[in-house]
C-alpha cells in the first residue's frame, strides 16, 4: 500500500514541480552563501536570518489590510513587496555587517549565528508587527489572477528557476572578474591583498551587503513557495541544510552549490515519500537532521573538497613542489607521527 | 530580587557544560557545537533513567555522566582524530554535523513529546537580602584565601607557576580591570532590584530550594575539581601543556592521544551533568534542548575568553544573572537577546574575552 502511494506521489506532476522550485530556491541561496563564504572567506551561520527578514518584510507589506490582526499592513503589490524585502533585507545585513566584519572568523560565525536567532526572537515577540508564534498562513502570490492552482506552481516554478539562473549568472561573471579573485584574495592572504590595495573591510562588507540584497529578493520566492511564514520556519535547520549542501557541492566552486543541494533535497524529500507506520514516526522526523549531520561529517572526512572543487571550476595548476614544502610535509608527517603518542620513536629521531 | 537568585542558579548550572565547552575549544581547537546535543543527551539519557528505571536522581546523573563521558571519547577518537590537522573551520562543521547526528538520533529514539520529569526539590530555605550579601561575601573571601593558600603552598616551581594563576586572575592587569568592571555592573545590577523590590533587613524576601542550592554547589564544585585536577595533578599538567603547545608537548614525551581522550571524557560528562540540571529545574525535556543552550553555553565561553577555567566559570555566572535579573525590565522573551547583546558587547570592548589571561587583543583573520 505505501509504495503504491509512494510511486503515484513520483509520478505527480505537482510533486516534482514543488520539489524542483524549492530546489531552485535553495541553490539561489547556496551559490549565494558560495559568494561570501566559499569566496569571501567570511563564514556566515545567519543566512536564515537574513531570509527571515526578507520573508517577513515581504509577507508584511504585501498582506491585504484587515486579514490579520497586524497594527501594520499596507497592502502593496507584489513587485513592491519584492523590492521591499530587498530593500530592507539589505539595510539588516549592512548593519549587522557593520561591527560583526570586525570581529575574527571564529567570532564573525558566532555573531552571525546568534544574529539570526536574533531575527526568529524579534518575530515572536514583535506580534504587533508578525502575528507572533501564529504567523501568516496566506502570502499574496503573483499572477494569481491569471493561473490557478497547478498553473501557477509551474509559472512560478519556471520563475524561481528565472532567479536561480540570474544568481548563477552573477556568481559566474563575479568569479571571472577583479571582484572575484579580490574576494578570494582576501580570503587567502589579508596582508597580501591589503598590500595590492585591495580595501578589505570595504570589500567585505560590499560583499555582505550584497548577498544580503540578492537573499532579500530570494525571500519571496521561498514564501511563494511555502504559503505561509511563522518563526519556526526560519530555523537553524535551514542554515545547515545550505552549508551542508555547499560543503557536499564543493565550497568556492560555481556549480557545486546547485549539485549539492539537488542530491541533498532530492535524497531528503524521496525519503520523506515513504509511507511509515507509526511507531516509526520519530525516526522518519529525524531522517532530515541524520541526513545533513552524517553527509556533513562523511564529506568533510574523505572528500572536504567536496564533489566539484575549486581548482576544477578556476582552472588552477597544482603548484610545483619546491624543496621548502617537500622538507615541510616530512617535518609535518614527523610531528603527525608523535602526536600520535610514540613517545619512543620521538627518541630516535 | 528574587531574579538574582535565578541568575545565580542559570548561571551556576550553565557554568558545568560552559567549562566543558571551553575546556574542549582549549585543547581540541574546536568549537564544539555539538556540545549542546550531548547536553541534551545526557539529559534525556538521566530521564530515562528517572522514569523508566526508578533511579534516584543523583545516580541517573552520575551514570548519564559517565555514558556520555565514554560516548564523547568515542565520538573523539572515531569523528575528530581523523580530521584533527583540517583545521579549524572543517573541526567546525564537523561538530555542526555530529550535532545534527546526534539531534536526529534524539529524535528518532525519543521523539519530539515533551518528557515530564518529576523530582522534587526540597523544602525552600528563606533568607533576607542581608544574608545573602554576607554569604556572598564570606564565599568570595573564602576562594581568596584558598587561592592565596595554594599559591604559596606549593613548593614546586612549575605548581607554583601554574596555580599561581589563580592569583594571577586578579593580578593580570587586563583580567583585573575586567572583573572590577564585572564587580561593578554586578553590584549596579543588584543595587537596581533591590531598588525595584524594596530593601528589608528583616524581609525574608529571598528564597531558595535545598535542592536547587544542592545543584548550585555541585556545579561550583565540579568546576573547582576541575581547575584543582587541571593546577595539581600530573595529568593536568599534561593537559595544559597539551592545550598550549601539541607538538611541544609530544616531543616531550606527553600522551597527547592519552590526554585528548581525557578531556572529551570530562568535557562530556560535565555537559551531562548540566543537562541532568537543566532538565531537573525544568521539570522536562523536549528535543530542542541542545539547540536552546549551545548559543548560551557559547556566548559564556567567548565571554570567558581563554586563559582560565575559574574565568570561564564566572563568565557563565554573570552572563546568568544578566539573563534573568533583565527580566525586571524587559520581558523574558527576550532572554536570549540580552545574552547575545552582551556577548556582542564584549566581543567589541575586549575580544579575547572578559577573563582571559592573554594580553593580545585578536584581530580580524
Amino acid at each position: 500500500m505505501s509504495t503504491l502511494a509512494a510511486i503515484s506521489a513520483l509520478s505527480s506532476p505537482t510533486f516534482w514541480v514543488s520539489l524542483l522550485t524549492l530546489i531552485g530556491i535553495y541553490a539561489s541561496v547556496t551559490m549565494l552563501l558560495n559568494v561570501e563564504s566559499g569566496w569571501g572567506g567570511m563564514w556566515d551561520l545567519g543566512i536564515v536570518g537574513l531570509l527571515a527578514i526578507g520573508s517577513y518584510t515581504y509577507t508584511i507589506v504585501t498582506n491585504p489590510p484587515g486579514e490579520f490582526e497586524v497594527s501594520y499592513a499596507p497592502g502593496w503589490p507584489v513587485w513592491a513587496g519584492i523590492l521591499a524585502a530587498m530593500l530592507m533585507t539589505g539595510i539588516v545585513a549592512f548593519l549587522v555587517g557593520l561591527p560583526a566584519l570586525r570581529a575574527r572568523r571564529e567570532y564573525f560565525l558566532i555573531i552571525t549565528f546568534a544574529f539570526a536567532e536574533v531575527f526568529r526572537q524579534l518575530a515572536i515577540n514583535l506580534g504587533d508587527l508578525t502575528h507572533g508564534t501564529v504567523g501568516f498562513n496566506s502570502v499574496a502570490r503573483p499572477f494569481e489572477s491569471f493561473f490557478q492552482r497547478d498553473a501557477l506552481r509551474a509559472v512560478l516554478l519556471v520563475v524561481t528557476w528565472g532567479a536561480a539562473l540570474l544568481v548563477y549568472a552573477l556568481t559566474r561573471r563575479i568569479s571571472r572578474s577583479g571582484y572575484g579573485r579580490a574576494l578570494r584574495a582576501m580570503r587567502d592572504n589579508e596582508p597580501a591583498a591589503l598590500s595590492l590595495g585591495i580595501r578589505v573591510s570595504r570589500l567585505r562588507l560590499q560583499t555582505f551587503v550584497l548577498v544580503g540584497v540578492a537573499i532579500g529578493g530570494i525571500a519571496p520566492l521561498y514564501m511563494w513557495w511555502l504559503r505561509y511564514a511563522n518563526p519556526n520556519v526560519f530555523r537553524a535547520q535551514f542554515t545547515f541544510t545550505a552549508w551542508t549542501a555547499l560543503v557536499l557541492g564543493g565550497i568556492a566552486s560555481r556549480f557545486g552549490p546547485v549539485l549539492g543541494v539537488a542530491v541533498l533535497l532530492l535524497f531528503t524529500e524521496l525519503v520523506e515519500l515513504i509511507d511509515v507506520p507509526p511507531e516509526l514516526r520519530n525516526v522518519h522526523v529525524a531522517v532530515h537532521p541524520l541526513a545533513i549531520g552524517l553527509l556533513l561529517v562523511l564529506v568533510l572526512r574523505f572528500r572536504p573538497e567536496g564533489l566539484l572543487s575549486e581548482r576544477r571550476t578556476f582552472g588552477e595548476r597544482a603548484r610545483r613542489q619546491t624543496a621548502l614544502d617537500v622538507a615541510m610535509a616530512a617535518v609535518a608527517s614527523r610531528l603527525r607521527r608523535l602526536g600520535r603518542g610514540d613517545a619512543v620513536r620521538a627518541e630516535a629521531l | 530580587m528574587q531574579h538574582v537568585i535565578f541568575g545565580l542558579l542559570t548561571g551556576g548550572v550553565l557554568a558545568a557544560a560552559t567549562v566543558g565547552f571551553a575546556l574542549i575549544r582549549q585543547t581540541e581547537n574546536i568549537l564544539h557545537i555539538a556540545h549542546g546535543q550531548m547536553l541534551a543527551l545526557g539529559a534525556f539519557l538521566s530521564v530515562i533513567l528517572i522514569t523508566n528505571a526508578g533511579m534516584n536522581v543523583f545516580v541517573a546523573g552520575v551514570v548519564s555522566m559517565l555514558v556520555m563521558g565514554v560516548l564523547g571519547v568515542a565520538l573523539g577518537i572515531v569523528v575528530f582524530r581523523p580530521v584533527k590537522d583540517e583545521g579549524g573551520n572543517v573541526l567546525l562543521f564537523t561538530s555542526i554535523g555530529l550535532a545534527f547526528v546526534i539531534y536526529g538520533a534524539i529524535i528518532a529514539i525519543f521523539g519530539t513529546v515533551l518528557r515530564p520529569v518529576p523530582v522534587g526539590f526540597g523544602p525552600r530555605i528563606e533568607f533576607s537580602v542581608p544574608e545573602f550579601v554576607l554569604v556572598l561575601v564570606l564565599a568570595a573571601t573564602l576562594a581568596a584565601l584558598v587561592g592565596w593558600l595554594l599559591a604559596n603552598r606549593s613548593r614546586r616551581a612549575e605548581h607554583r607557576a601554574v596555580v599561581g594563576r589563580w592569583a594571577e586572575l586578579w593580578a593580570a592587569r587586563g583580567t583585573g580591570v575586567a572583573l572590577g568592571l564585572a564587580t561593578v555592573a554586578a553590584t549596579v545590577l543588584f543595587v537596581l532590584a533591590t531598588q525595584s523590590d524594596g530593601f528589608g533587613a528583616d524581609n525574608r524576601a529571598l528564597n531558595i530550594a535545598t535542592g536547587e542550592l544542592g545543584m548550585i554547589l555541585l556545579s561550583l564544585g565540579a568546576v573547582l575539581s576541575l581547575q584543582f585536577f587541571l593546577s595539581l595533578t600530573r595529568m593536568g599538567r599534561w593537559l595544559r601543556a597539551a592545550a598550549s603547545n601539541p607538538a611541544l608537548a609530544a616531543v616531550r614525551g606527553i600522551p597527547v592521544r592519552v590526554v585528548s581522550n581525557v578531556v572529551w571524557f570530562i568535557g562530556s560528562a560535565l555537559a551531562a551533568m548540566a543537562g541532568v540540571m537543566i532538565a531537573v529545574r525544568r521539570g522536562g525535556v523536549t528535543s530542542p534542548l541542545g539547540w536552546e543552550n549551545i548559543l548560551v553555553i557559547l556566548s559564556a565561553a567567548v565571554l570567558g575568553g581563554t586563559g582560565s577555567i575559574m574565568g570561564v566559570m564566572a563568565a557563565a555566572v554573570l552572563l546568568g544573572l544578566a539573563m534573568d535579573v533583565s527580566a525586571l525590565w524587559i520581558p523574558t522573551a527576550y532572554r536570549l537577546v540580552v545574552a547575545f547583546g552582551a556577548l556582542i558587547l564584549v566581543l567589541f570592548v575586549r575580544p579575547e574575552g572578559l577573563f582571559s589571561t592573554r594580553r593580545r587583543a585578536e584581530q580580524a583573520a
